[in-house]
């Protein structure tokens, strides 16, 4: 299979894994969703070419990228609005220490969870990935993230003359 | 410490007190570090190892849920840390120096324990077999040098080293019984010359 | 005669675990087999010999210094010092407050110190992100945070969460780079019809339409 072809493949994969997942979460604004949805859509693109995955790796990696993508979308949807609500409650002078313990714990298990499920797909992946691919990830996950805090601030900044 | 105070300790450091925790670092850290050495035959590679495991256990304290004493949950962590070193360090070392080899090269071991009981004429024997065997138990494969380790060296019932290994009585006492038959064909000549003595 | 059974019954009993029936049956046995005399003995002189290698210890002054070098890693791990956890416990009536409270007397100069340098160290971090927030700059996240694909993403919810003008001029820029990676990439020869799998979305039309252009340039023209 050709590279482009491989390209197309990998769109319709992920597509129809956003499909069944993220998109299923209809209560999220359009915003919200298509944040996580195109981040998903556009690290896969470019760690499909950062680490040059071939047609069987892809074919290996991709079903559970998916499946890890919908169980962390999920997780992160929990974990935003429970930070969401624990920000009104910090406002709120009348909360009582216990629902602050249960709020925080109920956090904390939820960044706990997307943690285990993020470190068991590395895992997973790790072990598709040669060595010299592994090393890439890495560089990868690094610049990608990077990257992204970068896009924040422009959109900021345009955000920001618009209003 | 008795038991009360260590659970009220416990509930304390793992809000995250530091102190408290150092509390109880103090009452385990001389039982870790002896359980170090000899898992790693090696005074600073143990004192490290100890400091990881006290280290590791503050970071997993709010996972601790009292199953197992706080005890052995420690010999746990400190076992895993140790055999992971000793995978670790064992893949780096290429060409290991064989009891046979101390054999040949007698008197060359560097001792790091006293061995002050024996009187001076079978003295210095004693001081090549101790080396000998600490090399030999050094040799033993991961899972019966752990074992063995706690039996006989830490002094432990085979019931206790159950809890702590997550194995059944029998397979600890399985594991001491092979251990013990490697260690005597790996010292056999220096068998042979005691049992004369 | 078997006699790896009865070696396997010496070691149960060198470790005190051999019931008094066993004993007696083992008993039995060693008095007609030289070979498992032989087999005790030399049992009995390892064991012996190993407990010599039991103990070993650092000398008493060495390990107030290994004390306070953990003490030092555990607050930087963020554990709460003495005064922090009496300030946390203080509303819940814990009885242990003066207990604490003595502690921190006795605390040494050295990490009170610590204490201070990381409490200052905090406020400036905040105050530095707080700048940087309000000029709108790009923030930039420490190492441990960036090495985490799903910390970054938490944290870039958060800063989006409040903003739908921010998060739109961002949704846009992912999405013209999808369009530009896709094309550049050159995905002309296999056309996927977004509008047919997907809900409603302005993106995915634009994708739709670039992709016939990119698959026919003279067309688009």
């Amino acid at each position: 299979m050709k590279k482009r072809e491989l390209v197309s493949f990998l769109f319709i994969f992920i597509l129809f894994g956003l499909i069944s997942g993220v998109w299923g979460q209809e209560h999220l604004p359009r915003e919200k969703k298509n944040v996580r949805e195109n981040i998903f859509v556009l690290r896969t693109l470019r760690m499909t070419q950062a680490l040059d995955l071939t047609e069987a790796q892809t074919a290996v990696i991709f079903p559970e990228l998916n499946r890890a993508e919908k169980e962390k979308a999920a997780l992160q949807a929990e974990l935003g609005r429970e930070i969401k609500e624990l920000r009104q409650l910090i406002k709120n002078e009348k909360v009582e220490d216990k629902e602050f313990e249960n709020r925080v714990t109920k956090i904390m298990n939820c960044r706990e969870k997307i943690r285990l499920r993020e470190e068991d797909f590395e895992k997973f992946l790790f072990g598709q990935l040669t060595s010299n691919q592994k090393a890439r990830y890495i560089v990868f996950n690094l610049d990608f993230n990077r990257g992204m805090m970068e896009r924040m601030g422009r959109a900021r900044m345009a955000g920001q003359k618009n209003k | 410490m008795r038991p009360e105070e260590e659970r009220q300790l416990i509930e304390l450091a793992r809000l995250g007190d530091v102190e408290v925790f150092m509390r109880l670092t103090r009452e385990y850290e001389h039982q870790i570090f002896q359980l170090t050495f000899h898992l790693t035959g090696n005074r600073e590679d143990a004192a490290d190892l100890t400091q990881e495991t006290f280290l590791q256990a503050f970071r997993a304290m709010k996972k601790f849920r009292g199953e197992a004493s706080f005890h052995t949950w420690l010999y746990r962590i400190a076992i895993n840390l140790s055999l992971n070193f000793l995978k670790k360090s064992r893949r780096e070392k290429n060409g290991q120096e064989s009891v046979e080899e101390i054999e040949e090269n007698r008197g060359g071991a560097q001792l790091e324990y006293n061995f002050s009981q024996d009187s001076p004429e079978d003295s210095s024997l004693s001081a090549e077999f101790v080396a000998s065997l600490k090399k030999a138990i050094d040799e033993l494969p991961p899972a019966y040098r752990v074992t063995f380790s706690l039996v006989v060296l830490e002094e432990m019932s085979h019931k206790e080293a159950a809890g702590v290994l997550g194995c059944s009585e029998k397979t600890v006492s399985w594991r001491v019984h092979e251990a013990r038959k490697m260690l005597k064909k790996k010292l056999q000549s220096f068998l042979t010359l005691k049992q004369e003595v | 005669m078997n006699c790896e059974k009865y070696q396997k019954m010496i070691s149960d009993r060198l470790d005190g675990r051999l019931s008094r029936r066993k004993e007696k049956k083992l008993d039995r046995h060693l008095a007609g087999c030289p070979l498992c005399r032989d087999y005790l003995e030399a049992q009995e002189i390892i064991q012996r010999e190993a407990f010599k290698i039991g103990e070993i210890d650092y000398p008493p002054e060495w390990w107030p210094q290994f004390e306070q070098n953990l003490k030092e890693k555990l607050i930087l791990e963020g554990g709460l010092d003495g005064l922090q956890a009496v300030e946390g416990n203080k509303n819940k009536g814990n009885k242990n407050d003066s207990k604490k409270a003595n502690r921190l007397v006795l605390r040494p100069v050295a990490v009170r110190a610590l204490s201070l340098v990381l409490v200052v160290a905090t406020v400036v971090t905040i105050a530095f992100l707080i700048i940087y927030k309000e000029k709108g700059r790009p923030e930039e996240l420490p190492l441990a945070m960036m090495l985490s694909y799903e910390e970054s993403y938490l944290n870039l919810n958060q800063m989006l969460a409040d903003d739908e003008a921010i998060a739109s001029e961002f949704v846009n820029s992912l999405e013209e780079s999808i369009i530009g990676d896709t094309i550049q990439s050159g995905s002309e020869n296999a056309i996927i019809d977004f509008d047919n799998n997907l809900p409603a979305n302005d993106f995915k039309i634009e994708l739709n339409k670039l992709q016939k252009e990119n698959h026919n340039p003279e067309e688009g023209v």
